[in-house]
C-alpha cells in the first residue's frame, strides 16, 4: 500500500512539477553548508579553511540536485512523456511517412482484429450468463441418431429437474422450425426456440422487463430484446400483450437483457417458449422420447467427474426402471461456450484467413521498419550529436522505439475502427439463408486487448531493427559526411532483405488468394445436372398450422394447381429435400433376381451403414422439367401418380446402371421389402444430379412420387420454374399460395441461384477474403519495394552521375535499376512458391478441381508479382536514366 | 587503519528513523553530523545520498519536513518522525538486530560445530 502512495506522490510530483523544490533544495543545502561552516570554526578552523572543507564535505551541489530530482519524481516516465512528445514533434514534421506507416499499419492490424473478433465471437467468447463455465451438454450413450439429439430420454429429465445436489439446475431445448409469428396483423418468419421452463433460471439470465416462465406455464412467450426494440418499438408494457405464433395465441411476459442472444452461438433467438412441461403444448413429450438439446448446470463444490458418475449411475437406474437392458452413460462436455454449427465448418477457413492476415501485418511491418530505416540513416548526424553529447545509445535505441511504438498505436486505432465494420460485413459474408449468421462483433474486451498486442508487438517487430541498426555509428564519419550516410550500404541490403521476405510472403498470398478463387470458379462452373436458373424457390410448412397426412397431399396438389396457373411460371415441383441443401436420406430396397451384396451398404454418417441402399429423394410431379434435368429414357413424375394408384419412381443413370447393367431400367420394379418385392416401377431415367451437395461423387438415388406417399411432411420446398425473372413472380405466388390456405407461412423465398451460392459459402468467404487480403498484401508489398528503389536511386545518384560521365548509357543504368528489381523478385519467387506448395497442403480440403500447386494459380501468381514489379520499378528507374552527370557530381 | 566508510547503500534510511527518534525533529547536517559522531567518525554521510534519502522517507510517509530556525538562527529544513515512521523503525530495526544475531553467532561458530 505503502509503495502505491509513494508512486502516486511522485506521479504526482512529476507531472506537477512546482519549481519551488528546486529553490527549497537549495536554501536547506546552503543552510546545512552554513551549519558546517560554523562547526568547522568552532573546531578552530580559519574563516576560508571551514569554508572549503565544508565545500569539500558537501561534494557537487549539481550532482546532489540530480540525484533529488531522480527521486522527486519517476525518471523513467518523465523521460517517457519526453520521448513521446518528441516522436509527436517528428512525425507532424513528415505527414507522409506518417501517413503511409499508420494507414499501412492500420490496414494490417485491422484485419487482423476482424479475423480475430470473429474467432473470438465464434470459439472463444463465453455465453453472457451467470459462471458459464458450470454449464455442461448432457448427453447420454447408446443409440446412434441422424438428427441432432442428446438420447436423454423425457422422463428422465423430468427426475433430474426435481433433483438438485448434482446439478443445480438443468434444462432441455430444442429449435422449432423457423416460425411465423403474427403482432397484430404484422407476420413474420423467425427463429424461435422451444426451452423447458427452468431455462432462463439455470442460465443465470435475468429479464430485462416483465418475468421468465414458470412451472407448467403454456402459451407464453419471452422475446429477446433486439426483437422487442425492432417489433415492439421498446414498448415498456409489452409484458401481456397477445402474438400468434404459427396461428396460436400466445401472451408474451418478458424481454431478455440487451446482451443475450441464446444458448447457440452463430443464431439470434428471438423468441423462447416453454415446452417439454408435461403439457402437450406445443410438442407432447412420452416419458421415453429423447430429447434434443440437454444443459445442466454443475453445482457448487461437485467436479465434473463426479457429476458425470453419479449421473450415469441415476441414468441406469432410471433406464432399468423402464426395463431396458441398456446400460448407459452420461456424457458431460464443457458449454460454457454455447452450442454452435458453425464452429465446425468455419473454425479451419477462419484459422487460415487468421494465418493470412498475421502474414499481411508482417508485410505491413516490413514496409515500415524500410521506412524507419531510411529515416534513421536521414537522421544519422541528428543521432551523432546526440550521442557526441553525451546521450547513451540506449537513451537514443529507447526514443526511436517510443517513435515505432507511437506509430504502431496510431495504426491500431485505425485498425479497431477498420475491424469495427469490416467483422459485421464478414459475418454477413457467411450468412446463407437457412442459417442466417449472427455474431456479436462488437468491439469488447478481448478485442481490444488483441488490438492492442497486435499493435505493442508489430511496433517492437518493425521497431527494434532500424533503431539498432541507425544508432551504430560511427560518431567521427558520420559528423564529418555532413548528414550524408557514411554507411548506407548496410542500410539497403538490410532493406534489400526484408523486400524479398515482402515478395515471398505477398507470394504466398496471392497464390492462396488465387487457388481459393479458382476452385470457387470450378464449383460454379461445375455441371450439376439442374439448371439453378430462372427457378423460384420457397419453403412451406403446412403441419405447422395443423395439416397432416393426406391432407396434406391434397393441399399441394391445390396449391401446384393454382400456381401452375400464375402467369409467367412454367412448372412447379416441391421436394422435401431440395436440391444442395446438403441433406438426403437412404434407403433400403429390394431388387428382385438380385442378391444382396457388401457393397450395396452406404453409409448415412460416419458409423452407420444401410444394407441394399440407395439414396431417396420425396419429389412432386414434374420434378425433372422444373429442375431442368435431363431425362435420358421413360417419363417425368405427373400429377397422376397420386395416392392410390401403383407405385412409381424416377431413378438415376448411377441407379440404373448399378442395378440393371446393361439393359435399360425403365419398366424394371424393386420394392422395400421382402413382403412387397415388386412395389415400385420404374417409369424414367435422369442423368446424375449433384443433389446433396456440389462436392459429391455421383451417387446411385431414386425420386419417389411424393403425392403416393404423403406421410409425414414437413419443411418441403416448392420450386417453381418460371418464364420472367424469378425474383418478379415471387409476389404473384405468395398472393396464390394465399389464395389456397391463408396463414400458410411462406418463408425462404429466393431464387434457386441463391441455394446454389449458400452452398458454397465457406469457398467464397474464403476466396472474397483471401482475394482482399492478397490485393492488400500486393498493394503494401509495390509500396515497399517502390520505396526501397526509390531510396538506393538517391542514394547512389552520385554512383550513377560518375558512371555515365564515364560514358555508360542511360539504358545501362536503367538496366541496373531493373535487374537489382528482378533480382529481389525472383528471390522472393524462389521463396515463396515452393512455401505455397507446402503450405497449400493445409488447405487443400477447400480446393475443388486443382492441386496446390495448380500451374495457372502460380502463373497468375508470378503475373501479379511482375506487374507490381514492373510499376514499382518504373518512376525511379526512369530517374536514375535521366540523371544528369554534372548535377549528380556537383551534389557531392 | 581508520579509514572512513560509506554508509551501505541501504542502512541510510533506518540510521536517520533512528536519529530523529532520539534527538526529535532535526535538521539535514544535524542528522549526518550525529551519524558520522555515533560511528565515531567512521562512517561519512554522503549528502548527494542524504537528501534524496530524506525525500524518500519524506515521500513514504515516515517522515515530515517543515522550515524551522536554528540555535543559531539559521533557516534549515526540520524532519520529524511520523507514527508510521516509528512503526517502521521498530520492524526494521527488529530485522536488523536478528540479522547481525545470525550473522555473529555464524562467523564465530568456527571450530565448534564444524
Amino acid at each position: 500500500m505503502r509503495s502505491i502512495r509513494t508512486f502516486l506522490v511522485r506521479l504526482a510530483a512529476s507531472f506537477f512539477r512546482k519549481a519551488g523544490w528546486e529553490r527549497d533544495l537549495a536554501a536547506e543545502i546552503e543552510g546545512n553548508l552554513e551549519l558546517q561552516i560554523e562547526d568547522n570554526r568552532r573546531r578552530g578552523m580559519t574563516p576560508a579553511e571551514a569554508r572549503r572543507a565544508a565545500l569539500l564535505k558537501f561534494g557537487g551541489i549539481e550532482s546532489i540536485k540530480e540525484n533529488y530530482r531522480d527521486q522527486k519524481g519517476l525518471p523513467f516516465l518523465e523521460s517517457l512523456v519526453q520521448d513521446l512528445r518528441h516522436s509527436l514533434r517528428t512525425l507532424r514534421k513528415s505527414p507522409v511517412f506518417a501517413l503511409v506507416a499508420v494507414v499501412s499499419l492500420g490496414l494490417g492490424i485491422g484485419a487482423n482484429t476482424a479475423i480475430f473478433s470473429l474467432i473470438d465471437a465464434l470459439l472463444l467468447r463465453e455465453l453472457p450468463v451467470r459462471e458459464p463455465h458450470r454449464l455442461f451438454a448432457l448427453t447420454q450413450t447408446g443409440r446412434k441418431f441422424l438428427k441432432p439429439s442428446s438420447n436423454i430420454r423425457y422422463g428422465f429429465f423430468r427426475q433430474l429437474e426435481k433433483e438438485h445436489q448434482i446439478l443445480s439446475g438443468i434444462f432441455a431445448f430444442s429449435g422449432s422450425p423457423r416460425s411465423n409469428v403474427m403482432v397484430g396483423s404484422q407476420g413474420e418468419v423467425t427463429d424461435a426456440l422451444m426451452v423447458s421452463h427452468d431455462y432462463f433460471r439455470v442460465l443465470g439470465v435475468e429479464p430485462q422487463i416483465g418475468r421468465t416462465f414458470e412451472s407448467g406455464e403454456e402459451n407464453v412467450v419471452v422475446i429477446s430484446y433486439r426483437y422487442w426494440k425492432r417489433r415492439f418499438a421498446g414498448d415498456l408494457s409489452v409484458p401481456g400483450r397477445s402474438i400468434a405464433i404459427n396461428g396460436a395465441p400466445y401472451t408474451v411476459i418478458g424481454v431478455t437483457p440487451p446482451e443475450f442472444f441464446g444458448p447457440i452461438v452463430g443464431t439470434w433467438i428471438d423468441v423462447t417458449i416453454p415446452a417439454f412441461g408435461g403439457g402437450t403444448k406445443p410438442m407432447p413429450m412420452a416419458d421415453d422420447d429423447d430429447l434434443t438439446w440437454v444443459m445442466g448446470r454443475i453445482a457448487n463444490g461437485v467436479t465434473e467427474q463426479q457429476a458425470s458418475a453419479s449421473l450415469t449411475a441415476s441414468a441406469q437406474r432410471w433406464m432399468e426402471s423402464r426395463g431396458s437392458r441398456q446400460r448407459p452413460a452420461i456424457l458431460l462436455e464443457p458449454a460454457g461456450r454455447g452450442l454452435s454449427f458453425l464452429r465446425e465448418q468455419f473454425s479451419k477457413p477462419l484459422y487460415i484467413l487468421m494465418a493470412m492476415v498475421a502474414l499481411v501485418l508482417l508485410i505491413a511491418c516490413a514496409n515500415v521498419a524500410g521506412l524507419l530505416l531510411a529515416r534513421a540513416s536521414a537522421r544519422e548526424q541528428e543521432f551523432a550529436i546526440r550521442l557526441g553529447i553525451g546521450a547513451s545509445r540506449g537513451r537514443l535505441v529507447r526514443q526511436l522505439l517510443t517513435e515505432s511504438i507511437l506509430l504502431s498505436l496510431l495504426g491500431g486505432v485505425t485498425g479497431l475502427l477498420f475491424a469495427r465494420w469490416s467483422a459485421e460485413a464478414v459475418a454477413a459474408f457467411v450468412s446463407t439463408l437457412k442459417d442466417p449468421v449472427w455474431l456479436d462483433t462488437s468491439v469488447n474486451m478481448h478485442v481490444f486487448g488483441f488490438a492492442l498486442l497486435a499493435a505493442a508487438v508489430t511496433g517492437i517487430l518493425f521497431g527494434v531493427a532500424p533503431a539498432l541498426q541507425g544508432t551504430r555509428l560511427d560518431l567521427t564519419a558520420a559528423l564529418k559526411q555532413g548528414g550524408r550516410s557514411a554507411r548506407g550500404a548496410i542500410g539497403v541490403r538490410f532493406r534489400q532483405v526484408l523486400v524479398a521476405g515482402q515478395v515471398a510472403l505477398t507470394v504466398l498470398l496471392v497464390a492462396g488468394a488465387t487457388l481459393f478463387a479458382r476452385s470457387l470458379n470450378n464449383l460454379r462452373n461445375l455441371d450439376t445436372g439442374f439448371q439453378r436458373d430462372s427457378v423460384l424457390m420457397m419453403s412451406l410448412d403446412p403441419a405447422q398450422i395443423g395439416y397432416k397426412d393426406q391432407r396434406i397431399a391434397r393441399l399441394y396438389e391445390q396449391i401446384l394447381d393454382r400456381v401452375e396457373r400464375v402467369p409467367g411460371v412454367r412448372s412447379a415441383t416441391f421436394l422435401r429435400n431440395n436440391l444442395l441443401a446438403n441433406a438426403s436420406t437412404l434407403t433400403s430396397i429390394v431388387v428382385p433376381g438380385r442378391l444382396p451384396q457388401p457393397e450395396d451398404e452406404m453409409e448415412l454418417t460416419p458409423g452407420i451403414k444401410i444394407g441394399n441402399a440407395t439414396r431417396s429423394f420425396t419429389v412432386g410431379p414434374r420434378f425433372v422439367e422444373t429442375m431442368g434435368m435431363t431425362l435420358l429414357e421413360g417419363r417425368d413424375l405427373r400429377r397422376t401418380d397420386r395416392f392410390g394408384t401403383p407405385l412409381v419412381a424416377v431413378v438415376n443413370e448411377s441407379f440404373a446402371r448399378y442395378f440393371y447393367p446393361g439393359e435399360s431400367a425403365v419398366g424394371k420394379r424393386f420394392g422395400y421389402g421382402p413382403d412387397k418385392p415388386n412395389a415400385v416401377e420404374i417409369i424414367g431415367v435422369v442423368k446424375d444430379v449433384k443433389h446433396k451437395q456440389l462436392r459429391e461423387p455421383a451417387t446411385r438415388t431414386m425420386y419417389g412420387a411424393a403425392l403416393q406417399d404423403p406421410g409425414s411432411w414437413r419443411d418441403t420446398t416448392l420450386n417453381v420454374r418460371t418464364a420472367l425473372d424469378p425474383a418478379r413472380v415471387a409476389p404473384s405466388l405468395r398472393q396464390a399460395i394465399a389464395d389456397v390456405v391463408p396463414g400458410l407461412p411462406v418463408f425462404n423465398v429466393a431464387p434457386s441461384q441463391r441455394m446454389f451460392e449458400d452452398s458454397v459459402v465457406t469457398e467464397r468467404t474464403l476466396a472474397l477474403l483471401s482475394g482482399f487480403f492478397g490485393i492488400l498484401a500486393l498493394l503494401l508489398a509495390s509500396i515497399g519495394l517502390y520505396g526501397l528503389l526509390a531510396y538506393s536511386v538517391e542514394k547512389r545518384q552520385n554512383e550513377i552521375g560518375v558512371r555515365l560521365a564515364l560514358g555508360a548509357r542511360p539504358g545501362d543504368v536503367l538496366a541496373m535499376v531493373v535487374r537489382e528489381t528482378a533480382v529481389l523478385i525472383v528471390a522472393g519467387l524462389m521463396l515463396g512458391l515452393p512455401a505455397t506448395v507446402v503450405a497449400g497442403r493445409w488447405i487443400a480440403t477447400f480446393l475443388y478441381g486443382l492441386t496446390p500447386a495448380d500451374p495457372t494459380a502460380l502463373a497468375l501468381t508470378v503475373a501479379a508479382l511482375g506487374t507490381v514489379g514492373v510499376l514499382s520499378v518504373w518512376m525511379p528507374a526512369r530517374k536514375a536514366a535521366r540523371t544528369d552527370p554534372m548535377i549528380a557530381l556537383r551534389h557531392e | 587503519m581508520n579509514a572512513k566508510v560509506d554508509v551501505w547503500q541501504g542502512t541510510l534510511g533506518l540510521m536517520v528513523l533512528k536519529t530523529l527518534e532520539t534527538m526529535g525533529p532535526q535538521h539535514g547536517y544535524g542528522v549526518a553530523r550525529r551519524i558520522e559522531q555515533i560511528s565515531g567518525d567512521r562512517l561519512l554521510v554522503n549528502y548527494g545520498t542524504l537528501y534524496p534519502a530524506l525525500l524518500k522517507l519524506e515521500q513514504d510517509g515516515y517522515i515530515s519536513a517543515e522550515w524551522g530556525v536554528s540555535d543559531n538562527n539559521r533557516r534549515a529544513k526540520y524532519y520529524t518522525l511520523t507514527a508510521a515512521g516509528r512503526k517502521r523503525l521498530r520492524t526494521e530495526a527488529q530485522q536488523w538486530v536478528e540479522t547481525t544475531g545470525i550473522m555473529a553467532r555464524f562467523l564465530s561458530a568456527e571450530g565448534q560445530n564444524l
